[in-house]
């Protein structure tokens, strides 16, 4: 059984950073705590300090601010669901929210809290890492920002280091024709992933791809982008990107996949299914972009 | 004698009236297992084996019980030496015996003052193991040389059931086809967890528990201790969706033990992994089938071998398949069924026990000999299954405290047999007018479009229709019988008094309808006492869906017995000492059944009237079953035929149910509320088991892998239609009270059959469940 701890409610990042710093390990931030309570009641983890980000503001907001997407590490599962009309983007992430836990856990658990759980089987890390994401992070030595795909280090590892926070998802260059689709195989509706592959693309002016993400989750113990797919789509128009590109991309997705074989799934199949989910998504987003989504 | 007429309209039986507990549901105000408590109460935790099979060498609990607020520990040395058995052979043996037969097994038990302080001495506890070879894989522990999980070996006697003649059916048969299908356990993975307190109070021993046997668990608690059942209390909550997992279970008789000993009520109180790991689970099954057909589509053969696993404390020898009976039309019919215990945790009975593993071969077999002959499913089982008044084939050898059932019933004189239903005989009811309507509403004749194809295809999108039936029994005698009281009080309200389990099938509502209705009195003047055995009769519980049934006709036989009782001392004081027979009570008022006769008195004034009369020899009325009930199992079971759509995504494997009509006869109709839920909640159970469900083991050591709900995959309710239809057809039985039967387990066995032939159809290949994406696509690979 676990054991008890002391609660500490900060009102700013600052303070929020600070107690971090001073309890070092034996503290642990609280997002939503979907995750952290199950893996606390476990004896996953354990700590002597919960410090609860619920109350320091402005880390909740989900807005476009420029040509970036802005998402605050407190917004919830549910804002998320509920902001999808805001941008082609947040449409995509919307309904990746959706296929998220049941509507009264997406409530309660929070983007931050999702990623820094940072399970390999995460719904959120393929379509953002697909679309370039960047995590922001704060530390007692100020703020940084680095890709979302270097964010994660291994299965329940993160880049985080001591005494620092994630405060906000940034995604860049928004603007323009851009769509984005994940793509998943699960069991039942409620299940975490047991496969999954999802597509970013933006066009120029002239209708051509100038920019491509493929991100597959769960087949590796991080989200793995798969570059030769992206690098095959850039440059091709929606037809082109339909027909035979996405194939190609497939199999550059199994290429890239390290599965292993675990009691959801085999290795083959996990592999198999890359290829299959990446044409999907790059087929779902040529439908948007052609306006068919 | 066993007959019931319907002399009148029934008032409240048939009515939709809500489950008597639905306030207490919704408001949180009805108390489990886990959330009742007792004065002066203490705490106790179960210490588990970390290994599948060994001997205790020393177990030192010192360190333990020096720990502040440890109040006592309990050993294998504790313990009685007598065995207990569960009910259905689902336990037998020790409470403790100093041997470890699976990783979870229970070892010791230790009560605090506190739950945490009681788990933090469970690790001060030292067990020193001699490590035995374990059998983890069901088919070795059959070997001569394989490791023998119990003292009494570990095969089961056969059991067997044959017909007609198996040279003579391959040789009438045109076609045979053969298949071999193992099945993974399903969990019963109950919404729920359980917990048990246990006071010993000098001889008294009270236990408070979610039980669906509450007189079952009375008789168990007296075996595992040796103590008169007079001593023993048992006191059965309300448990969540049970299933067949808390019945009596030896970790209630670990809570005695320890509070035997510390003499203090102690709760035991179980983690949602020890509800899924340690307690119970369905057999793994392994059917070998073949099965032959002719040119004209009459079933010629059917021969079965099917193997189950008991795990480590089970022991039982067969699992009640009635699809023998269902598919009782087959001219020749071989079935054997042996058990066979393993190193693995324990497993039972769970609803549609057998029906739903051993049926579903059945009915994949049956649907290839009908693929083979070119007849659609739904003519094909209204050819070979069983038509009422038609010879059931499954009792016949079934034993019998006296013999089997067969010399039993022989042996009875015509006096103790009149008015029964005619032995070894279907009574009534049968999937054809199941299958005849639902094919109609389902316009399945329209939609079929040939075996092994399609009903539409949209890219990766294949949809595929599928009928599945099941059948299974009205409860079973062997166990014990059933028994109800009736009392009737002062003010014309009645207490009935009947041991059964409430795991949300809503039987307290049923019953006190059934009461109600023959006592002619409002059902809000009926209450109902299920689980306290100082109250009720013995009854044999919730189990083998025995409740409507034999439990409903045994509360109706008191209702009769006291409302006999009641007209006969009511034709003396107020009717002229008329024939009591010519009375009635109809709305609390007793009345001449002459509409001519105005004479009347109110049920209330009667009984007041009796109550002060100093004369009187009596202040209440009770009633109690005085007739005999027939032996169920010898002519009543319950049917289920269900019609479903599925789309299934050929490239991922994902499988989607769109469409769902389930069709039930359980006879009259007592409540079309409580009975929808449990079929559509069959329904769902059986389509868990066809989908997703089963449990992974590990293959070292035999624990389980899937023992929480992220990875033991059960249906959510949006997994299922939410339009999923149910209709009724209402084959009145002629012994269940006011015609109803029993309807628990047939409509979980016809769902995944239903689910499996719509796959099939969808995509031209048979798929070994559970049909998960994967197994989809590795049989899509293989073909």
């Amino acid at each position: 059984m676990a054991n008890n701890f002391e609660y500490l409610r900060p009102t700013t990042m600052g303070e929020a950073v600070d107690m971090k710093s001073s309890h070092g390990a034996r503290a642990q931030f609280w997002a939503g705590g979907t995750d952290m309570m199950l893996q606390w009641k476990a004896g996953i983890t354990d700590f002597d300090y919960c410090i609860d980000l619920t109350y320091v503001p402005d880390l909740d907001q989900i807005a476009l601010d420029g040509d970036q997407l802005r998402i605050g590490a407190m917004a919830t599962l549910d804002d998320l669901d509920l902001q999808s009309g805001l941008h082609p983007l947040t449409e995509a992430l919307g309904e990746t929210a959706r296929m998220m836990c049941t509507k009264q856990t997406r409530t309660l658990a929070t983007i931050g809290g999702n990623l820094c759980n940072a399970s390999p089987s995460a719904d959120l890390s393929p379509p953002l890492a697909a679309m370039g994401a960047q995590a922001r992070i704060l530390g007692p030595d100020g703020e940084r920002t680095i890709p979302l795909t270097e964010f994660f280090t291994g299965v329940r590892k993160t880049a985080l280091a001591d005494g620092e926070m994630l405060t906000e998802i940034v995604v860049p260059d928004v603007g323009g024709d851009v769509a984005a689709s994940y793509n998943r195989v699960a069991r039942t509706v409620v299940d975490i992933a047991l496969v999954s592959s999802a597509a970013f693309i933006k066009l120029d002016s002239s209708g051509k791809i100038t920019k491509a993400g493929v991100a597959l989750g769960a087949v590796a113990p991080t989200v793995v982008r798969v570059n030769k797919a992206e690098d095959l789509l850039i440059g091709c128009s929606l037809k082109e990107a339909a027909n035979g590109v996405a194939n190609k991309a497939g199999e550059h997705a199994i290429a890239t996949a390290n599965a292993i074989t675990d009691i959801r799934a085999s290795k083959e199949y996990r592999t198999d299914m890359t290829s299959v989910l990446t044409q999907r998504a790059i087929g779902r987003c040529v439908a948007i972009l052609e306006g068919n989504g | 004698m066993g007959v019931h007429h319907m002399p009148k309209k029934l008032k409240v039986v048939g009515k939709d009236v809500p489950v008597l507990d639905a306030r207490e549901k919704v408001t949180g105000a009805l108390e489990y297992g886990v959330d009742y408590a007792v004065p002066k109460m203490v705490h106790g935790k179960i210490l588990r084996s970390t290994i599948p099979h060994g001997r205790i060498k020393s177990i030192d609990s010192s360190k333990a019980e020096a720990l502040p607020g440890v109040l006592g520990v309990v050993t294998h040395e504790d313990s009685p030496d007598l065995d207990w058995i569960g009910v259905w052979d689902n336990y037998r043996g020790k409470v403790l015996d100093g041997i470890a037969r699976f990783v979870g097994d229970e070892v010791a038990a230790v009560a605090a003052t506190t739950e945490k302080i009681a788990e933090q001495a469970l690790a001060l506890i030292e067990v020193e193991y001699e490590v035995l070879p374990a059998v983890l894989d069901v088919r070795k522990a059959l070997l001569d040389d394989a490791p023998q999980v119990r003292e009494e070996g570990n095969v089961r006697d056969e059991y067997r059931v044959v017909w007609g003649d198996g040279k003579t059916g391959e040789d009438e048969s045109d076609h045979i086809v053969e298949l071999e299908i193992q099945f993974k356990a399903q969990n019963y993975a109950g919404i729920g967890r359980n917990a048990c307190i246990c006071d010993w109070n000098g001889e008294k021993v009270t236990m408070w528990t979610s039980s669906q046997t509450p007189s079952e668990l009375q008789s168990g608690i007296h075996q595992a201790f040796g103590i008169p059942m007079s001593s023993v209390r048992v006191v059965a909550l309300p448990s969540g969706c049970s299933f067949g997992l808390w019945w009596s279970n030896n970790f209630m008789m670990l809570t005695a033990m320890l509070a035997k000993k510390i003499r203090k009520p102690v709760k035991i109180e179980l983690t949602s992994q020890e509800c899924m790991a340690a307690v119970k689970r369905r057999h793994i099954e392994i059917t070998t089938g073949r099965m032959g057909v002719s040119n004209d589509g009459q079933i010629t053969l059917a021969d079965f071998s099917h193997l189950m696993d008991n795990g480590a404390y089970g022991f039982k020898t067969d699992v009640y398949f009635f699809c023998c009976d269902l598919w009782g039309g087959a001219k020749n019919g071989d079935y054997r069924v042996r058990g066979v215990s393993t190193n693995l945790v324990t497993s039972g009975c769970m609803r549609a026990v057998g029906d739903i593993t051993m049926g579903l071969a059945v009915e994949r077999l049956a649907d290839m000999c009908a693929e083979k002959v070119n007849i659609d499913p739904v003519d094909f089982r209204m050819k070979n299954q069983i038509k009422s008044g038609q010879q059931l084939r499954m009792q016949e050898p079934r034993q019998h405290m006296k013999g089997t059932l067969t010399e039993y019933v022989d042996k009875l004189t015509d006096v103790q047999k009149e008015g029964w239903p005619e032995m070894f005989h279907l009574s009534s009811g049968s999937t054809h007018e199941l299958l005849r309507q639902g094919a109609e509403k389902f316009r399945f004749k329209e939609r079929w479009k040939g075996w092994g194809k399609p009903s539409s295809v949209n890219g990766s999108k294949h949809r595929g229709i599928g009928v599945g039936t099941g059948a299974h029994c009205c409860g079973v005698e062997f166990g014990g019988n059933t028994s109800s009281v009736v009392r009737v009080n002062h003010d014309g309200s009645v207490n009935v008094f009947s041991s059964c389990g409430r795991q949300g099938q809503g039987s307290e509502t049923t019953l006190s309808q059934v009461a109600a209705e023959e006592l002619g009195v409002s059902l809000d003047m009926v209450n109902i006492v299920t689980g306290d055995t100082d109250a009720m009769p013995w009854s044999s519980g919730s189990s083998a869906s025995t409740t409507m049934f034999r439990t409903g006709w045994a509360t109706r036989a008191a209702a009769k017995d006291a409302k006999k009782q009641i007209l006969r001392i009511a034709a003396i004081e107020y009717f002229d000492s008329d024939d009591p027979e010519t009375l009635d009570i109809q709305d609390g008022i007793i009345r001449s059944q002459n509409p001519e006769d105005n004479r009347n008195v109110s049920l209330e004034e009667m009984m007041n009237v009796l109550c002060s009369d100093s004369l009187a020899q009596t202040t209440v009325i009770t009633g109690r079953p005085d007739e005999v009930m027939p032996p169920t199992i010898a002519f009543a079971r319950q049917w289920a035929a269900q019609f479903t759509e599925v789309e299934v995504d050929v490239e991922t494997g994902e499988i989607r149910i769109l469409e769902f009509l389930a069709g039930q006869d359980s006879g009259t109709v007592v409540n079309p509320k409580v009975l929808k839920n449990q079929v559509i909640g069959g329904a769902i159970c059986g389509a868990g088991f066809a989908l997703y469900e089963g449990i992974e083991f590990d293959e070292n050591d035999g624990r389980v892998l899937n023992d929480g709900l992220l990875d033991y995959k059960l249906l959510r309710t949006g997994d299922f239609p939410s339009d999923a239809e149910v209709f009724f057809v209402e084959s009145p039985d002629p012994v269940g009270p006011f015609g109803a039967r029993g309807a628990g387990e047939s409509p979980a066995a016809a769902a995944a059959p239903a689910i499996c032939q719509a796959v099939y159809n969808a995509i031209g290949v048979w798929v070994d469940v559970p049909m998960t994406p994967e197994a989809v696509i590795r049989a899509l690979n293989e073909r």
